[in-house]
């Protein structure tokens, strides 16, 4: 129950309902029937956390199960945590209002790296030692999992659990070990140990990690017999059997996204080096677009959204989209829902279905080049052509459009100042064909938005041993970035130099950085991926004050052979791959994408071969 | 295409959530429901859904209404209550649906219950009737001066027709009839703000409740 502490605080809170839950779809069980309970904590505002879909599979799985009862929470805003903090008020999960010390689990995603102080806020604000070693007991076991754990270390001291790959399977697996264990009434310690027996679950307080005298890691081995020295991220084989809501919780306070989602597939064929998604949730698994269907109808029938979307990456490469949009479409515009449509590659679509995509509403065009020029798209492997950005962009001119966004990256490796520049230029080359278009739209100005951020080398990519460009390169490329575009219906934004060293860092670090991400939460950093709240001088304070040099992790270039923090960890993706792929980038070669030509990464191991990059075409 | 009001409560922790996010959750509920309503004819479609008095967050009700549009005339309203019924989050319940009568320019007042309970409820109350008769209740609110929105200190109790006060050991019951329309009427949650601060009441907990809506002749709003 709610305490009346917080019911008082509540009229005086703003958006205060996202505190109290209630949703259509919330799951409130019988406290008397259930022995697991779980707090699935997204380490961000309710707003952003209810548009995260992994969240939704896994509340929707873990209900579903007998006697387990998953419940939300999120970080609670500024004004919430001030009052909550003044009156000694714990963290409390949405459905039952019970504080997060009664739990068995306490879940994080992470999901970005910006929110790991959000995470020791959040397990400060539950009243929990934030230190892996000092929680006791069988009880409130710290468990995370997304796409950050793929390089946990720099929080491998707060969490007990890392549950690397997917979570469908491997969820089942350890509540039901850790209802054998409180039955046997064993220690936590040995809960621990057993679920480091199972594949995907990584438990960082059973290694020990040696590093040379230089700081780079020596060697990270497991300190206890049995634990093994390489640990395995999960997968699921079949999409089609895998388990996906039937309904979502529908928030009152709109979320960010809040809509029905689809999901297409998982994994992505185009192998571009600079993207950590598209090597992590290899191999390339479909659904089958009759399970899309079904599952549509079903969950917008459930939710009664009025918006649903597919969620996969690069969603035109699905072998089955002929069939799966041609029938959404129908079946949404009969419904009144609206069908909201990544920007797919429409030059590659039959006439049929571009023609039927044309009714399509859709609120804007955007289209990733990432490179200003051939030379550098060829060496991150983003194999899109000026011509294939030019024809989707008369396409969109002559359908009605004038606004385009386009999205690239600074900082890239192998870059030149001629590179940088490219950027504009491209743009005022689309600026320059709507106004040679005879059937370009009537009393409308053109308007091209470039959106460029800061490469960020991340683990498991071709890039990791690649350094980010520090903060006075960054300054003097945007210098040229902006010098260089002379055309006024471009514009330009850009993110700044500051989060993107301390994301570097987080990316990249080892165990060194728990100090100073604790640290960086008591100097007050919170929130780090707004940037109302991101305070550099604090995280800068925290380097400092913990005697570590942020450029070693952010902006050094890594040697082949160097031992890297995430090594131990397998995501089934040969390391000899990704070499192969960082030399052809210097080179400015391409690859072919995984359904011209395989490259044998390896990761099918984890599926018995299944990978439908392969076996689909 | 007919009209229909709906006539709804918004009790327990809907009482939070806004004005705006009601909205969706009706549509959705609607959608849910295959309630056949009727949508604007346009590039964007959308439901035509009217709302009467928006209700302070935080407040109660016993006494909502929305209008709604239906294409399909033999649908009939007590299948629309039940529909609606089985989809709204708890504490949103449809009590009856009916043709409109009255106009959104009848509603003229509305009676809000106020129950505190607390320690000392006798000496609070009459802290709290000391200041009701004293007609003089002071309340900072943002109006508009042109295009600028400033602070204007406003006196609340001109507003407020009639009370009554109960008190028991531990509790107090204010029952107030207000003007509610279009041009004149009292914000619940800033009235009880504002007595709270006069009146130095330190509640445990507090719970404002809209019992009911009623036109000039102090007839219920149908």
């Amino acid at each position: 129950m709610r305490s009346k502490e917080i019911e008082k605080l509540l009229p005086y809170i703003e958006k205060p309902a996202r505190y109290t839950g209630g949703e259509l779809g919330s799951v409130v069980k019988n406290k008397a029937e259930v022995d697991v309970r779980f707090a699935f904590c997204f380490p961000d505002l309710y707003e952003i956390g209810m548009s995260h879909i992994g969240m939704k599979i896994l509340y929707g799985l873990m209900n579903s199960l007998d006697g387990v009862w998953c419940e939300r929470c999120f970080a609670p805003a500024e004004d919430m945590e001030k009052q909550m903090r003044e009156k000694n008020i714990p963290l409390f999960a949405l459905e039952s209002g019970d504080e997060l010390k009664e739990f068995d689990f306490i879940g994080f995603t992470l999901q970005y790296e910006m929110s790991y102080t959000n995470v020791l806020n959040m397990l400060s604000l539950a009243h929990m030692p934030l230190r892996s070693k000092d929680r006791t007991g069988l009880k409130n076991i710290v468990i995370a999992g997304g796409p950050c754990v793929c390089n946990p270390e720099p929080i491998a001291d707060f969490i007990d659990i890392f549950a690397l790959g997917e979570g469908e399977e491997v969820t089942p697996e350890y509540i039901e070990l850790y209802r054998q264990c409180k039955k046997e009434g064993t220690s936590r310690e040995e809960f621990l140990y057993r679920a480091s027996q199972i594949q995907g679950l990584y438990v960082p307080g059973f290694y020990d990690v040696e590093y040379n005298p230089d700081n780079t890691i020596k060697s990270v081995t497991p300190n206890r017999e049995g634990v093994p020295a390489s640990v395995k991220k999960r997968v699921v084989a079949d999409l089609d059997k895998a388990y996906y809501p039937e309904t979502f919780v529908v928030p009152f306070v709109q979320a960010v996204h809040d809509r029905a989602t689809a999901e297409v597939f998982r994994g992505c064929i185009r192998g571009c080096r600079f993207c950590q998604a598209g090597f992590i949730y290899r191999p390339i698994r479909e659904k089958s677009s009759r399970v899309i269907e079904e599952q549509s109808k079903e969950l917008c029938d459930n939710t009664g959204y009025e918006e649903l979307s597919l969620c996969s990456l690069s969603t035109s490469d699905y072998s089955e989209i002929e069939t799966l949009l041609p029938d959404l479409i129908d079946s949404c515009e009969g419904k009144k829902i609206n069908l909201s449509l990544p920007s797919l590659r429409v030059d590659n679509f039959s006439e049929s279905l571009a023609e039927k995509l044309a009714k399509v509403r859709r609120s804007g065009l955007t289209f990733a080049p990432e490179a200003g020029t051939q030379r550098l798209r060829n060496a991150i492997n983003k194999n899109v052509t000026e011509e294939e950005l030019m024809r989707t962009c008369k396409m969109a001119f002559e359908g009605g459009w004038s606004q385009v966004k386009l999205y690239f990256m600074m900082g890239l490796p192998t870059e030149t100042d001629e590179d940088v520049a490219g950027i504009p230029a491209l743009a005022s080359r689309v600026v320059g064909l709507y106004r040679s278009l005879p059937d370009k739209p009537k009393n409308k100005g053109v308007s091209i938005n470039i959106s460029c951020s800061s490469f960020i080398p991340k683990p498991f990519t071709p890039f990791q041993w690649e350094a980010a460009d520090d903060r006075q390169t960054l300054e003097r490329k945007k210098e040229i970035l902006l010098s260089a575009n002379k055309c006024k219906k471009v514009s330009i934004s850009y993110n700044n130099s500051e989060d993107t060293l301390i994301e570097a860092v987080l990316a990249k670090g080892s165990r060194k950085l728990c100090d100073v991400i604790e640290k960086a939460f008591e100097n007050g950093c919170k929130f780090d991926s707004w940037y109302e709240f991101f305070d550099f001088s604090k995280w800068m304070n925290a380097f400092e004050e913990c005697g570590v040099d942020p450029a070693f992790f952010a902006n050094r270039k890594i040697p082949f052979e160097e031992v890297l923090p995430w090594d131990h960890l397998d995501y089934a993706i040969r390391k000899d791959y990704l070499i192969s792929e960082n030399l052809k980038a210097h080179k400015s070669q391409t690859s072919p994408n995984c359904r011209q030509k395989c490259a044998a990464c390896s990761a099918d191991k984890l599926t018995g071969g299944v990978c439908h990059a392969r076996s689909k075409n | 295409m007919r009209e229909v009001r709906i006539d709804y409560t918004k009790l327990g922790d809907t009482k939070y959530i806004s004005h705006l996010d009601l909205n969706r959750v009706f549509y959705r509920a609607v959608r849910r429901a295959e309630i056949p309503i009727w949508y604007t004819e346009g590039f964007n479609p959308h439901p035509h859904f009217r709302y009467f008095m928006p209700l302070p967050l935080g407040v109660e009700s016993k006494c909502e209404s929305l209008d709604i549009r239906i294409t399909d005339d033999a649908f009939s309203n007590e299948l629309i209550r039940e529909r609606l019924n089985a989809v709204l989050p708890e504490g949103i319940k449809v009590v009856s649906v009916h043709e409109p009568i009255l106009k959104i320019k009848d509603i003229y007042c509305a009676v809000y219950d106020f129950t505190y309970t607390l320690d000392s409820a006798a000496e609070t109350a009459e802290r709290m009737e000391s200041i009701i008769k004293s007609d003089f209740l002071p309340a900072v609110k943002k109006v508009k001066r042109g295009k600028k929105k400033v602070d204007e200190e406003i006196n609340l109790l001109p507003n407020v027709i009639t009370y009554r006060l109960d008190v028991s050991e531990n509790r107090i019951m204010l029952r107030i009839l207000c003007l509610s329309g279009q041009n004149n009427n009292l914000n619940p949650m800033l009235f009880a703000k504002s007595l709270e601060r006069d009146a130095d009441i330190d509640y445990e907990s507090r719970n404002i409740t809209k019992d009911c809506v009623l036109d000039e002749n102090y007839k219920i709003f149908k």
